[in-house]
């Protein structure tokens, strides 16, 4: 095997090695995603806005 | 680089592609699915829950004026109730009213790790503590009109867990499938290329001189087409070499024939002109070294213009075809050999069929003077020698039919070759060459027919020029 058919070995090795190694990196990328975007949902209450007076309708 | 080689790490690169492709994407959706699972999960396990603390606004008779000590105290058990029923090893809850807590089963400070305002309806939180990931929902509820936040603790490590398996699932299966690959391809593209290999080492023989060999690979695929060319260009090859050698060969005897033609003149050149300058001679016996030295010369002229004649028609054969008298060609042939004829008293006769015949005048002059010639040398004294023309459906025919002594039928192939002779000393003595046969067959092959020899020995010889007729318009 001549100089130039063992770098293409290898490089094809590095590559299934990157693929191989890159999948957990990937799914830690996604998990951190996921951390990242943890939603905090806010209402303001309005001046005008009179709880007392709401009243529990059941509707068919 | 081996095409073999070469051809495996393509695919090679192709499939590890191809996979990744397709197993990052699975993986991906997948992890995608089972975070967003947990986190629907976890979010309508805290509504539900939530919803059962409200129900106490509906169904508690405690007054909304009852002080609140007693409301506090009535949330917390409807808390710690629920609480305590829906308690699981992986969720726990916690209870928080003007930022104090009134039930709390989780290992940590909720308030300081998601703090949430009174603004806030919703909060959620991923984080990791001690190595186990935890997922903290918060959710402000006003119950009894008391707001109070409840916080759902959700250890997602399973979720995780899942993850990581199909991670490693993956990681496993793309490496099982690039080393199948890396070990079936090899094999499988060795076979496939096999012929190939047969190929090359014919095209190595078959240059080492081998020409009969083929590769013979019968597939029906690409590979098999490219042996049927590669063996149809060898039969080419081959023929065309043999040619070559034939020639080669051809031309070696003729130059061999040639010498030995030349040496018997000028052997004779050398001597009787060597005794001339050396040896004192009658007057006599001067004439006769004189008229052999003549006689010699003119050997060699015509040995030399047969060759000629023999090498032009070799190298150029070229045929100015028109349509021609044949009763007025034969007539000067007979003219130009009538002084040959009557030294042996011979007689021509003509037997013309047809008016016209179609070829080049100048070699069917040559073809007919050289048969004559052959048949005067050949025939007896006080014979007939007949010419004829004839045609016969397409085909035309000039011969020349003498009562000489014949050829023998194992030498009628041979006459042909360039310097053969039936009778070798009296065809010298008589001044031929043998080439004169050989120049009838290039011209007859000039003009697209052949030359047909009948002989008997004892009874004669005819000798004819057969061709294709063709009518020519005269200009």
């Amino acid at each position: 095997m001549n100089k130039k058919s063992m770098i293409a070995v290898l490089l094809i090795i590095l590559l299934a090695t990157i693929s191989v190694l890159g999948l957990p990196f990937m799914t830690h990328k996604i998990e951190q995603h996921a951390e990242t975007i943890m939603q905090t949902v806010t209402a303001t209450p309005q001046p005008n806005d009179d709880y007392d007076s709401m009243e529990y309708i059941e509707t068919q | 680089m081996k095409l073999w080689l070469k051809q495996t790490l393509i695919t090679l690169v192709v499939i590890l592609l191809s996979v990744s492709l397709c197993l990052y994407y699975f993986v991906a959706k997948e992890t995608d699915r089972l975070i967003q699972q947990t986190l629907q999960n976890g979010e309508s396990d805290l509504a539900v829950f939530c919803d059962h603390i409200s129900t106490l606004d509906r169904t508690s008779n405690a007054s909304y004026d009852a002080d609140s000590i007693a409301r506090e105290s009535l949330i917390q058990y409807t808390f710690s109730t629920y609480a305590h029923l829906l308690q699981t090893g992986d969720c726990s809850w916690s209870l928080v009213m003007n930022g104090r807590y009134y039930y709390n089963t989780t290992a940590y400070d909720p308030l300081k790790v998601l703090p949430v305002g009174s603004d806030v309806i919703t909060a959620s939180r991923m984080i990791e503590k001690d190595g186990v990931h935890l997922l903290i929902y918060a959710q402000n509820v006003t119950v009894l009109q008391t707001q109070v936040t409840v916080y759902r603790s959700a250890n997602i490590e399973e979720t995780y867990r899942h993850i990581d398996d199909l991670t490693r699932m993956a990681q496993l299966s793309l490496l099982g499938c690039l080393l199948l690959c890396g070990i079936l391809l090899p094999l499988i593209i060795k076979k496939t290329l096999h012929p190939l290999r047969k190929l090359t080492r014919i095209s190595e023989k078959i240059a080492g001189g081998e020409y009969a060999l083929r590769s013979d690979i019968p597939t029906a695929d690409e590979v098999g087409e490219l042996s049927r060319s590669f063996d149809h260009m060898a039969g080419t090859v081959e023929q065309k070499i043999s040619d070559l050698e034939e020639t080669a060969r051809r031309r070696e005897m003729l130059l061999g024939a040639l010498t030995h033609e030349m040496k018997t003149p000028m052997t004779a050149i050398i001597g009787f002109s060597g005794s001339l300058l050396s040896m004192p001679l009658t007057e006599e016996g001067r004439l006769e070294a004189a008229h052999e030295i003549h006689e010699a010369a003119k050997r060699t002229e015509r040995l030399s213009q047969k060759m000629m004649q023999l090498i032009s028609m070799q190298e150029n054969p070229v045929v100015l075809k028109k349509n021609l008298d044949a009763r007025e060609l034969l007539d000067n042939v007979c003219a130009a050999m009538e002084p040959a004829a009557k030294e042996k008293d011979i007689a021509f006769t003509m037997d013309v069929q047809i008016d016209t015949l179609t070829g080049d005048t100048d070699l069917l002059f040559s073809l007919l003077t050289n048969l004559t010639d052959n048949a005067i040398k050949a025939s007896p004294e006080h014979t007939v020698i007949r010419l004829t023309a004839s045609r016969e459906e397409n085909q035309q025919s000039l011969s020349v039919i003498d009562r000489g002594g014949g050829i023998p039928a194992d030498q009628i192939a041979l006459v042909t070759e360039p310097f053969y002779r039936v009778d070798k000393a009296r065809s010298r003595k008589l001044g031929g060459a043998g080439l004169g046969l050989s120049l009838c067959q290039m011209i007859a092959q000039a003009h697209g027919g052949r030359l047909d020899i009948q002989s008997e020995v004892g009874k004669g010889t005819a000798i004819s020029m057969i061709w294709p007729a063709e009518e020519k318009k005269d200009e």
